[in-house]
């Protein structure tokens, strides 16, 4: 059995809508477990920790934490605060001997299978809080066994542990604690029903024995398996010199006999009294927190009966970023009928999980990003989340979303976000390059199956990839322009209704062909013209292994741009037309004489510098913003960033 | 696995008998009764030989063993209240997690009720039932002729049948061969077969208007159960039936109870045995204490009659036991 679903109503800030009754189909929170690991990952107040004390309250912990709602639990507008809330939790995946303990409540889904509702409800009255827990699968249900309940205790690791402490001895032993929920420390009865000395007792017993020897005798008996040898002294007098005292103390007659032994020789004192080591030497807070985590997994042992789920506050606490990525291994692969609860705002675990255990915590809502949620493909998963083991992190804890299919893209949108006041950090938006305009599909794990909208914004760049005329030998011409505007619009519609969706996510194609072409055919021309022309020196020095690790120097860019210039007016000459002189300008890249990467790389860098002047060029600068800002063969990527960060005609 | 000791026995006869009893017999029959724990068994008993107090000493000596290693319960069926009732005032207060979840302690009706046929009813309605109760279904039955539409048409042939013909109150819901749902009177029997009252095959209904009339009853049988809300305890046993049929309940409920003890199993109707075959399979002990010579009158045929195992445990003193002693 493994906790499939919870659900809340004005638990903390889970509220339902102002004015409407608790009832089974409005809670303000749905969250879907699957029955292994599941991730909650989410910035600050995202609402991981409540969404775990809400599974708490419910469930109860191992531990017999003590845990009470106070007002502050009950969901607040500025008006009011809610006089009710109520927290459901949906178990499914039965065994039938997990279903024999549940008999009274249990019930079955559409499907046949076992399924329990156990839910709690709280009320505020009178300035005190009454809460009520019941299972059932009707809206009814009965009240819940005490014992039943017991059954379904979580085990709870909390965040900033202390390890150290919860593994020391003493009253409060968590380790003990951990030890006693095993049946073998559980104290047994004879066929007399009468409590049978523990195994552990019985050691104690005879370890006491020989104390009370000891300090009985002045000399003690050899013992051999001990390593006791004849003539070895005991401490008689010691006990004897406490009683001599005694004696004066006490009035005469009384009879005094004190002894010394080992206190605590009852079973939960044993268990109180041990310690769980690594090593001699007093361990690093990390090391113990693994060891606190073995500990507590104890618990969730096969051959347990009950509910075996884990939830950890912050699994990052204390440990460095590699342990974090074996242990989250570990529960990824290690999921025997164990479930798993975790909390973490580390992108490093981030990257680690698999999709379908990450739930992502956002606003009022969770988004889990398995298959059954999106619209990606099933079969894109395993590809993505390969692909997204590095970015994963950029794709979801961004505020907004550029997906580009290139590196040109990559390089050259943050320079002109900048060109026209909105920095991409500044509105926390990440670039993800998914190298290919086939994997932009994979926007679609932005568009939700659950019908719920993930408060990101997503701009898909692309090239709308309508080709010049290109003969054999890779020259560019300008087509006919017959039948462009069909063709354009055709395409255009066609990647709206792959992309689009409820406003957030939109596609935006560039004007004709690709980008390096379409900013040819515009007011850069001259600049990106002059980068390919770099670039291509670059190239040239690459396949020449003596000159490859020459730098580029400022001169040499100085001359390029010089060529650059004069091959532009050259073909001026032949022919002054914008689209002419595009494909002039692109032809170099599309017969690979340059880099895409290294061009969009050098262009990037002439935006904002003047190659012949030292230092800033404020006029060079202020004219490159003006065509940024108007430039129509740039509108395309100005609305991308608009998008995701302002729209235009709003100031920062 | 534990065993019940001479000692544990003479024990309880402290707590359970009148002082100077016990329950040593000639034949060790009691003693072997109490202690035999591992097996299913049929517990012959002659009358007044004192059965259900032996199987209070046995229950109260598997309680004081509570809980059992696998967390399992034991489960123990009687037909009154009175016996319930006998049983928590002599024993509740030494062994009172006997009553208590994992264990069930009650009727063969509450049972049934709590574990199958409220279960059935939530399954199909997403609501538990408000009313399981026969008085309030027979009175139903009896006045709903007079609610207006139920006395028309093919409705006026339908009540000229149940009224005049048939133990109107036993009629209840039940599946053919085909898994129809067919109108019977007798819990888990066959479907009935309709005829026009005081008719021959002569001027007997059509074949058509037996079926409408069908129709029409179960339909009509439906609106007491979930538009009315109240089933009989017959209704209670065709759906707990359904529900071990269609579900994979008798698989958790086998391994809920370690133990079914059934009290005075001569009582026992055929259903009711239904139910108790069905529910648990043979991981289950199941010991049946009963007395056939004591059978309680009732409307079950001569063949129903519980008949102990040939292996039973007999209990045969016909004396009360303990005043051999004196």
């Amino acid at each position: 059995m493994y906790l499939s679903e919870l659900k809340i109503w004005n638990f903390r800030k889970y509220g339902i809508r102002d004015g409407e009754q608790i009832r089974n189909d409005n809670p303000a929170l749905i969250v879907k477990f699957n029955s292994g690991l599941n991730v909650l990952i989410g910035e600050n107040d995202s609402g991981k920790s409540s969404i775990i004390d809400a599974i708490k309250h419910v469930l109860l912990t191992q531990s017999h934490e003590y845990l009470k709602f106070d007002d502050k639990d009950f969901f607040a507008t500025n008006k009011s605060r809610a006089e009710q809330l109520k927290i459901e939790c949906t178990f499914q995946g039965f065994k039938n001997s997990e279903a024999a303990n549940f008999l009274e409540w249990i019930g079955f889904d559409e499907k046949g299978k076992y399924k329990l509702n156990v839910w709690l409800t709280a009320k505020r009255k009178n300035n005190r809080i009454i809460a009520d827990v019941r299972a059932g699968l009707d809206d009814e249900g009965s009240p819940l066994d005490g014992e039943a309940r017991d059954l379904l205790r979580v085990t709870y690791l909390k965040p900033l542990r202390d390890a150290e402490a919860e593994l020391t001895p003493g009253y409060n032993s968590r380790f003990a604690q951990i030890l006693r929920s095993d049946d073998l420390f559980v104290k047994k009865k004879n066929n007399q029903g009468e409590i049978e000395k523990h195994v552990l007792e019985k050691y104690v017993k005879q370890a006491n024995d020989l104390i009370k020897d000891y300090f009985k005798s002045s000399q003690l008996k050899e013992n051999s398996l001990l390593g006791i040898t004849k003539n070895t002294k005991g401490a008689k007098h010691v006990q004897d010199s406490i009683i001599g005292f005694l004696k004066i103390f006490f009035e005469e007659g009384q009879d005094i006999k004190p002894f010394i032994e080992i206190s605590g020789s009852d079973l939960t004192d044993i268990l109180r009294k041990l310690s769980l080591n690594l090593e001699e030497n007093k361990s690093g807070l990390g090391s113990l927190n693994l060891l606190f985590i073995a500990a507590e997994l104890l618990l969730l042992q096969e051959g347990e009966t009950g509910l075996k789920l884990a939830l950890i506050e912050e699994l990052e606490a204390h440990l460095h970023p590699q342990a974090q990525l074996r242990l989250i291994d570990y529960l990824q692969k290690e999921q025997k009928s164990r479930q798993f609860i975790i909390t973490s705002h580390s992108t490093t675990l981030g990257s680690k999980i698999n999709l379908k255990n990450l739930i992502i915590c956002q606003g009022e809502d969770v988004y889990p990003m398995g298959k059954v949620y999106t619209q990606l493909d099933p079969n894109d998963y395993e590809f993505l989340q390969r692909f997204l083991d590095a970015t994963k992190a950029n794709l979801f804890f961004a505020k907004g979303v550029i997906l580009v299919e290139g590196d040109a893209e990559n390089l050259l949108i943050p320079v002109l976000a900048d060109l026209i006041d909105r920095p991409l950090h500044r509105y926390g938006v990440s670039i993800v390059n998914v190298g290919s305009k086939a994997l932009l599909r994979y926007a679609k794990i932005f568009k939700r199956l659950d019908r719920k909208s993930m408060n990101v914004r997503v701009s898909v760049v692309t090239d709308l990839d309508i080709q010049q005329k290109i003969d054999k030998s890779k020259n560019i011409e300008p087509k006919d322009k017959v039948n462009l505007d069909a063709e354009k619009s055709e395409k255009i519609s066609s990647l709206e209704d792959t992309f689009n969706s409820n406003g957030l996510i939109k596609v935006f194609p560039s004007p004709r062909w690709t980008m390096e072409y379409d900013l040819a055919e515009g007011q850069l021309a001259p600049y990106i013209n002059r980068a390919i022309h770099i670039a291509q020196l670059i190239k040239g020095r690459e396949s020449n292994n003596r000159s490859c690790f020459k730098s580029l120097k400022k001169d040499d860019i100085i001359e390029k741009c010089k060529d650059a210039d004069k091959y532009l007016a050259n073909q001026r000459e032949l022919r002054d037309d914008k689209s002419f002189l595009a494909c002039k300008i692109y032809e170099k890249l599309y017969k690979h004489h340059a880099s895409k990467a290294v061009t969009a790389q050098y262009l990037s860098h002439l935006l904002v510098n003047n190659p012949e002047s030292d230092g800033e060029d404020e006029t060079y600068k202020s004219k490159v913003k003006e065509i940024v800002l108007n430039d129509e063969q740039l509108s395309y990527l100005r609305d991308a960033i608009y998008h995701v960060t302002k729209p235009a005609d709003s100031n920062v | 696995m534990f065993e019940i000791t001479d000692e544990a026995i003479k024990k309880i006869e402290k707590l359970l008998l009148p002082e100077g009893e016990t329950f040593d017999d000639d034949n060790g029959e009691r003693s072997e009764v109490i202690k035999c724990i591992d097996e299913s068994i049929d517990v012959n008993a002659s009358p007044g030989s004192g059965k259900t107090t032996t199987l209070l000493a046995k229950l109260f000596l598997l309680a004081e063993q509570m809980p059992f290693k696998d967390g399992k319960g034991i489960c123990v069926l009687t037909h009154t209240n009175v016996a319930i009732d006998e049983l928590k005032l002599k024993v509740g207060r030494q062994v009172d997690n006997l009553f208590r979840y994992p264990n069930f302690f009650g009727t063969f009706q509450k049972f049934v009720n709590k574990f199958l046929a409220i279960p059935a009813i939530i399954f199909l309605e997403g609501r538990r039932p408000s009313y399981i109760d026969k008085e309030l279904h027979d009175k139903i039955i009896s006045d709903i002729r007079y609610v207006r539409g139920f006395n028309q048409n093919i409705g006026k042939k339908a009540f000229h049948y149940l009224f005049t013909y048939r133990n109107r109150e036993k009629l209840t819901l039940c599946f053919d061969d085909h898994e129809n749902l067919c109108i019977t009177d007798e819990i888990d029997g066959a479907p009935l077969e309709i005829r026009k009252p005081r008719s021959n095959q002569h001027n007997d209904w059509s074949s058509v208007t037996k079926d409408e009339i069908s129709r029409w009853l179960i339909a009509f049988k439906k609106t007491v159960l979930f538009d009315f809300d109240v089933m009989s305890f017959d209704d209670a046993y065709f759906f707990a039936l359904s529900y071990l049929r269609s579900t994979p309940i008798s698989e958790a409920l086998s391994k809920r109870f370690k133990y079914v003890f059934v009290d005075e199993m001569q009582d026992t109707y055929s259903h009711q045995e239904k139910i108790l075959n069905e529910a648990f399979d043979d991981s289950v002990l199941i010991q049946r204490f009963g007395d056939p010579h004591q059978a309680i009158y009732n409307s079950v045929s001569v063949e129903n009659i519980w008949m102990p195992a040939e292996d039973a445990l007999t209990i045969s003193t016909s004396k009360r036991f303990g005043e051999n002693i004196t």
